[in-house]
């Protein structure tokens, strides 16, 4: 990354809504882009966007702490009603009485969560929470992570409990 | 023939003998005793017998020598069964002979090469004189003089007989006698007999030439009588069945053959001939109607009578008006049985061993029957009813010699059996009648018999009643006691029906099974001797039980536990399953299936099993009314779901106790395995899986273990409350931590198979865990009953559990399977997952060109966009593209092994969801992601270059990692990453044999060859002294576990030479069936299995007709295996070509409905590769019917994940029979049935999962 252009870019993104893609460097590692020119590790994330600690851009934060901790594993939820009304949608479209098949999961495979209880990423204390979709099962994990002033903690994924499918 | 009849004249006998002698050699007896010299031979009659006859006629003997006799001319050769015979004993002979009328010249052969003769005595004097026999020279001379003059006057005799025959013709030979009666006058008795040889040939040739004359006018008569059936033959080919019509030619052609020889035989099978095409033109529909009779018609248009080769148990019933053709003579008949027979027919025609009583009766039985028919021939003309008699007494003997024949090829291998199979047969016979072919009509006779003593018993019931009825009195005593005369009467006739029942279904069923059946010499499957023994005993008391036991015992892998159990099922079969103090089971048990039932169980389980089903029975244990209830119908799931269920409560206490030695869990255990209600429908896999784990918990370290993962179970948590609701019965919120504990406890009950779809990769792991570390699996099953998620054992997020599975099966087994399977599939390590990873990462690192290499149009700020863009390729790339199974999608070979289609796909998702499964499809896909990811609009100049160079080959060829691009990513398993989910271990693919798929065409490697390369790296590579399963690989095809401890491979393994050992052990044997020709009956037999299968294969039954044409053609000879195959092939051809038409055109009507329309010329080469494609599948059929047929070696080599409770499947290197060689096969136990896998499986790269 330039320098130079970091320091352009410090002062001026402060207040505004951070323009940050997700991506993998040549070495597999996780890595941020800003403004689709700079890659950017974790650390130099929040540098450039502090307000991202302050409590009122915890979407952002969720998503760059879900993507350096699990890559493209999982997509936060930003829109937990969109999510629920989404995911009933797919488990009606679904076939009730399909088998499991290796390779293909499918929503019915797994039974229905508390759509309810999914809420938008928050703080709860210090903790970060968060609800994620497992891109490849298509589930919801509640995600926890500490983060102590500029300190990201370890990052964990508990599945959602599963009921019945209506 | 010779008579033995002491009233007969010595001179007519001797002279008999001599000519009988100069047919057929004959056993023989030769006595000096005070009476002078004895001599008796038979031709079928055993030397014993002989010297029997020889002693009653002679009394006791000074010398005795017997053995085999013959005549050559004028010499009589005496081959002695003894060395030591008195060197002037032929001299002796000779003159004794010569007193008798008949000289001839006599010598004997000694055993051990020597020759003693009467001229070579007469030049030793001194030698030894036996004692006793001194006939004077001058007797001697007289002697021979009287018997020539005999002889002459006998010849002399025959030509004026043959005077109205020749006429003219017969005066030299008169004038010829005339000559020969002066050298008899003058002493010449030496050209006296040289005169009247010629003069007999001179009247032999004579007759023959006259007789060729009206045998030429008998043969013209007989021809121009069947060309007048004709007609009648026409209308039966024409319009019968095929099975009548091949009689119908069978008749013509037997006609035509006797046509050119005996005219007799001729005419008799002419009469048969005209009377089977009046009944069987009777049987036609009018002219015109093409109709063809039905099988049962077909059926009976086999039985005719057939003569001396009667000895089949399905053999024919003789018709009072049809006059069977039978021998001229006793003599010819017992020539005849010698054709057929054999050297084994001289060997029936001596004694019997003193010590073997068995083999005395069926020998004696034997000579006894020969008897019989000599009575018939000798009381007179033969009409009809005579003529039936005759063949059926023919028959009799057939029966006796053909059983005596089988048996005595079983007796080498089996000679205890082979005793019990006489035994069994004189005592069938002993109450049927010598030598009695069990008919269909036969048995249906014997049934009415029995109907009839039944009802004649109830009859004297009544008449019991109602004598019992009548006022007191002497009337009524009198009546009571004649009604109970009646009863007991009645009832020891019928006793006696049923015992005549019992013998007629024990021969039938007995002769089958050691004719073509599992107790045969050459069976598929031989039992050892005791076993065999034990079943035959079984057919003298349950004969239709022992038929259903050998049939079972011919495949199971326990045949001896079967055995050993027929005594108590018969016992049982008798007191109807009565337990130790007489209770037995309720009206209406069916004590046949329950019997057979066991035999199942028995041949399942092995050791044990009938003493513990004897013990359960003795119990009363059976009387329980079904035990572990299920829902008529219930599928095996369903069964293995109560089952274990049922068992997880009875090892378990109130107090929550895991004991296995309880009585309530040894009851439990008893009715698993042989209640007459739970083994009606048998899960004989999940019984073993009980056992094994009851002796595993029983083990108090392990129980220890186990009940502490029990105790450990806490609340469930709602996702694991949904998982288990279904099994348990309840909704998911009334599931307790008590639902989860039985629950574990019966998925330890259950054992572990691949569920119905592709999941082998896990399924290999979690039934390794659960067969070499239950307590693990315990562990794993706790933990999803309790919170309802799996947790991967390498460090992944857990998942929550899958549970889209039909309710029947076993929750947390299948459970655990499905979820292993997805978090595979979700790994890095995953096979697809790298395979992607390292197309994105070459998609985008060679777009340096196009996109790197000009660096100012991207011109976003400095040198490092090219760096910074390829993030953009790989964030969009990554998000917009995933992988997925799509189970309907075929591949070759199939994903699992099991499953006949799925394959892995690249889907996209942005901005269009779509499949991607061709090239063109990726590089108009990555071009507008690309584009997309760069902000480039298409069509610009740099667009255009970049989708160049994504278009370019070699831009594509660089995707392609392990013979797979990202639109065409095969399928396939993971077992790597099983062990990484499921053990937490890092293992990697060690090859054990590289892929050689093709090579047969490149190199000429067979099959075979690489089965023996295979076996060898499995043997080598997977060493001793390891787990007892350890998982494997064939690249493409399957994952499962192999079985380097199973006794067979020790086998091969123990003391090295594995490459030599393979050969002598499973190749030459292999090459040996494949080189050896096939009895009729074994060929006969495979084709029948084979169309057995075949039937089966075309289950819809369209194609029945060309099947049953091809059946009916036969083996076509005597062959060896792969011409057997040939011909099968061949036979099938009209149906392969039916079967690759109908489904071609089925494959233009889809291709059509689909938009795709296809020419005649492409369905028919659509139809080639199909019948190529079905052929291939009939040749495995027809090695799976030899397989089953001829005993084979075979190597246990893995365990194929396959199965459910009911059986499972095995993976094992045996000889192809039909081609000798080493192939692969899947296995079903416990029915043993053997199916080749194709050469794929072979081919196929295969590799050792080794952890790291």
């Amino acid at each position: 990354m330039s320098p130079a252009r970091d320091n352009e870019e410090t002062k001026s993104m402060t207040d505004d809504v951070p323009q940050l893609l997700y991506s993998l460097n040549d070495a597999g590692k996780p890595i941020a882009i800003i403004e689709r020119r700079i890659e950017a590790s974790q650390a130099e994330v929040l540098i450039r966007y502090p307000g991202m600690l302050d409590g009122h851009l915890t979407l952002e934060l969720a998503k760059m702490v879900n993507h350096f901790a699990r890559k493209f594993q999982y997509e936060v939820i930003a829109d937990p009603a969109a999510f629920a009304e989404a995911y009933r949608a797919q488990i009606a479209s679904e076939e009730p009485e399909a088998n499991f098949q290796q390779g293909n999961p499918r929503l019915r495979d797994f039974g229905m969560p508390d759509l309810d209880s999914i809420q938008p990423p928050q703080f709860d204390g210090k903790e970060l929470v968060f609800y994620a979709k497992s891109v490849n099962l298509g589930v919801p994990y509640r995600a926890e992570v500490e983060i102590d002033g500029q300190t990201i903690g370890k990052a964990k994924y508990v599945p959602m409990q599963m009921g019945p499918i209506p | 023939m010779a008579k033995t009849d002491t009233a007969i004249d010595p001179a007519s006998e001797i002279q008999q003998i001599i000519k009988d002698g100069r047919k057929r050699p004959m056993n023989f007896a030769l006595l000096k005793t005070k009476e002078g010299v004895i001599l008796k031979a038979h031709a079928l009659k055993s030397s014993d017998v002989m010297f029997r006859e020889a002693k009653q006629a002679g009394g006791q003997p000074a010398i005795a020598i017997t053995g085999v006799l013959n005549v050559t001319g004028k010499l009589l050769s005496l081959t002695s069964l003894a060395e030591d015979v008195p060197r002037n004993l032929p001299k002796l002979a000779k003159k004794y002979f010569a007193s008798l009328g008949a000289p001839i010249k006599v010598q004997v052969t000694l055993p051990g090469g020597g020759c003693l003769d009467d001229e070579a005595e007469d030049e030793m004097e001194t030698e030894t004189v036996a004692p006793g026999i001194e006939a004077p020279v001058e007797a001697e001379d007289d002697g021979a003089r009287a018997a020539m003059a005999a002889r002459l006057a006998d010849v002399k005799r025959h030509v004026e007989e043959a005077v109205p025959v020749l006429g003219d013709n017969a005066a030299p030979l008169s004038d010829a006698l005339d000559a020969v009666r002066k050298l008899v006058d003058d002493g010449k008795t030496d050209e006296a007999e040289s005169a009247l040889d010629e003069v007999e040939e001179a009247l032999q040739t004579a007759l023959d030439a006259a007789k060729t004359g009206v045998d030429d006018g008998l043969r013209t008569q007989l021809q121009t009588e069947f060309d007048a059936l004709q007609s009648g033959l026409d209308r039966v080919r024409s319009a019968a069945g095929e099975a009548v019509v091949r009689k119908a030619d069978q008749i013509s052609s037997m006609f035509q053959t006797e046509l050119e020889g005996n005219l007799k035989k001729a005419s008799g099978v002419l009469s048969v001939l005209a009377k089977f095409i009046s009944t069987e033109t009777a049987r036609l529909p009018s002219a015109g109607d093409d109709v063809k009779s039905t099988p049962e018609e077909d059926a009976a248009g086999q039985s005719l009578p057939n003569g001396a080769s009667g000895g089949d148990a399905v053999s024919s019933s003789l018709s009072p008006d049809v006059a069977p053709v039978i021998p001229d003579s006793s003599q010819a008949c017992f020539d005849e049985m010698s054709s057929t027979f054999g050297d084994f027919w001289d060997q029936v025609c001596v004694a019997a061993p003193r010590d073997d009583a068995a083999l005395e009766a069926e020998l004696g039985a034997i000579t006894n029957q020969r008897a019989e028919i000599e009575r018939l021939f000798a009381e007179g003309p033969i009409d009809v009813p005579r003529a039936i008699a005759i063949g059926q007494a023919i028959m009799r003997l057939g029966n006796l010699v053909t059983t005596a024949k089988k048996i005595n090829e079983i007796q080498a291998s089996n000679p205890e059996a082979a005793t019990h199979m006489r035994e069994a047969m004189t005592g069938f016979d002993a109450e049927l009648g010598p030598g009695t072919v069990v008919t269909p009509e036969l048995l249906a006779q014997i049934e009415a018999e029995r109907q009839a003593a039944l009802t004649a018993q109830q009859q004297a019931e009544v008449h019991l009643a109602a004598a019992e009825a009548m006022p007191a009195g002497r009337a009524r005593e009198a009546a009571i006691t004649a009604a109970q005369e009646e009863i007991e009467t009645t009832g020891a006739a019928l006793e006696a029906c049923k015992r005549k029942q019992t013998a007629a279904k024990g021969k039938e069923g007995l002769t089958v099974a050691i004719t073509s059946g599992p107790l045969a010499a050459d069976a598929g499957h031989p039992f050892d001797d005791l076993t065999a023994a034990q079943f035959v005993d079984a057919f003298r008391r349950e004969p239709e039980l022992a038929t259903s036991a050998i049939e079972t015992a011919s495949t199971s892998q326990h045949p001896e536990a079967i055995a050993s159990g027929m005594g108590m099922l018969c016992d049982r079969m008798e007191d109807g399953f009565a337990t130790s103090d007489g209770r037995t089971p309720p009206a209406g048990f069916d004590k046949g299936a329950y019997a057979r039932n066991l035999i199942a169980g028995a041949g399942a389980e092995g050791g044990d099993y009938m003493a513990d089903a004897g013990d359960y029975i003795a119990s009363g244990a059976h009387l329980t009314p079904d035990p572990i209830p299920s829902p008529p119908g219930a599928n095996t799931d369903r069964l293995a779901r109560d089952r274990s269920n049922y068992m997880a409560l009875s090892v378990v206490d109130a107090a929550g106790q895991i004991d296995v030695d309880t009585p309530n869990a040894k009851t439990a255990l008893g009715h698993l395995r042989f209640s007459p209600d739970v083994i009606d429908t048998p899960t004989p896999d999940m019984n073993q899986h009980v056992i094994g784990m009851c002796e595993t918990l029983g083990d108090p370290n392990n129980q220890q273990e186990a009940q502490g993962i029990l105790d450990g179970i806490g609340p469930p948590e709602p996702g694991a409350q949904t998982l288990l609701s279904r099994a348990i019965g309840k909704p998911p919120g009334d599931v307790t931590e008590d639902d989860a504990r039985q629950q574990v406890m019966a998925s330890m009950m259950t054992p572990v198979h691949q569920g119905p779809v592709g999941s082998c990769f896990a399924t290999a792991g979690v039934r390794r865990m659960n067969e070499l570390d239950p307590m693990e699996s315990m562990e794993r099953y706790a933990e999803l009953a309790e919170t309802g998620q799996f947790q991967p054992r390498n460090g992944m997020d857990a998942i929550p559990a899958v549970m889209s599975f039909p309710a029947d099966q076993d929750p947390l087994i299948r459970s655990m399977e499905y979820s292993a399977a997805t978090v595979m599939a979700e790994m890095d390590e995953n096979s697809r997952n790298q395979l992607m990873n390292h197309a994105w990462g070459e998609a985008v690192d060679n777009l340096a060109g196009p996109v790197g290499d000009l660096p100012e149009w991207l011109s976003r700020g400095g040198a490092d966009n090219w760096k910074v863009d390829k993030m953009l390729i790989r964030q969009t790339v990554v998000s917009s593209f995933r992988i997925e199974y799509d189970a309907t999608r075929s591949t070759t070979p199939s994903a699992d092994g099991s499953s006949s289609a799925g394959v892995y796909m690249l889907m996209q998702f942005q901005p269009v969801n779509k499949a991607i499964d061709s090239e063109a499809d990726f590089v108009a896909a990555l071009t507008e992601r690309v584009l997309t990811a760069l902000g480039e609009r298409p069509g610009s100049d740099k667009a255009n270059d970049i989708s160049a160079a994504i278009a370019s080959r070699s831009y594509l060829d660089a995707l392609f990692k392990g013979g797979h691009a990202p639109w065409d990513m095969g399928g396939g398993g993971q077992p790597a990453e099983a062990d990484a989910v499921l053990f937490g271990q890092e293992a990697a693919n060690t090859e054990i044999t590289d892929n050689r798929t093709g090579w047969d065409t490149l190199f000429g490697q067979t099959e075979g060859a690489r089965g023996e390369e295979l076996l060898a790296g499995l043997l080598t590579q997977i060493g001793e002294g390891g787990p007892d399963l350890v998982p494997v690989m064939n690249n493409g095809i399957h994952a499962f576990n192999a079985l380097p401890n199973d006794p067979s491979m020790q086998a091969l393994r123990d003391g090295g030479d594995i490459p030599g050992k393979i050969r002598r052990q499973l190749v030459e044997p292999g090459q040996q069936i494949a080189a050896t020709t096939l009895t009729d009956e074994k060929a006969i037999e495979i084709m029948r299995e084979f169309f057995i299968s075949l039937r089966h294969w075309d289950s819809a039954g369209s194609r029945a007709g060309l099947i049953n044409t091809a059946e009916q053609q036969g083996p076509g000879g005597a062959v060896a295996p792969p011409a057997l195959k040939t011909r099968i092939i061949s036979v099938c051809s009209a149906y392969l070509d039916a079967l690759a038409l109908q489904q071609a055109n089925l494959w233009v009507s889809n291709e059509a409905a689909a938009g795709t329309v296809h020419t005649n010329a492409e369905r028919d080469t659509k139809a080639a590769t199909l019948r190529s494609s079905f052929s291939k599948a009939l040749e495995g059929m027809a090695s799976a019917a030899a397989v089953r047929e001829i005993a084979t070696p075979s190597v246990t080599i893995a365990d194929s994940n396959w199965g459910d409770a009911a059986g499972k499947t095995l993976f094992v290197m045996a000889p192809d029979p039909m081609s000798g060689q080493l192939i692969m096969w899947s296995q079903s136990l416990p029915s043993g049935s053997m199916t080749p896998l194709g050469e794929k499986w072979v081919d196929a790269g295969w590799s050792e999962v080794r952890v790291k």
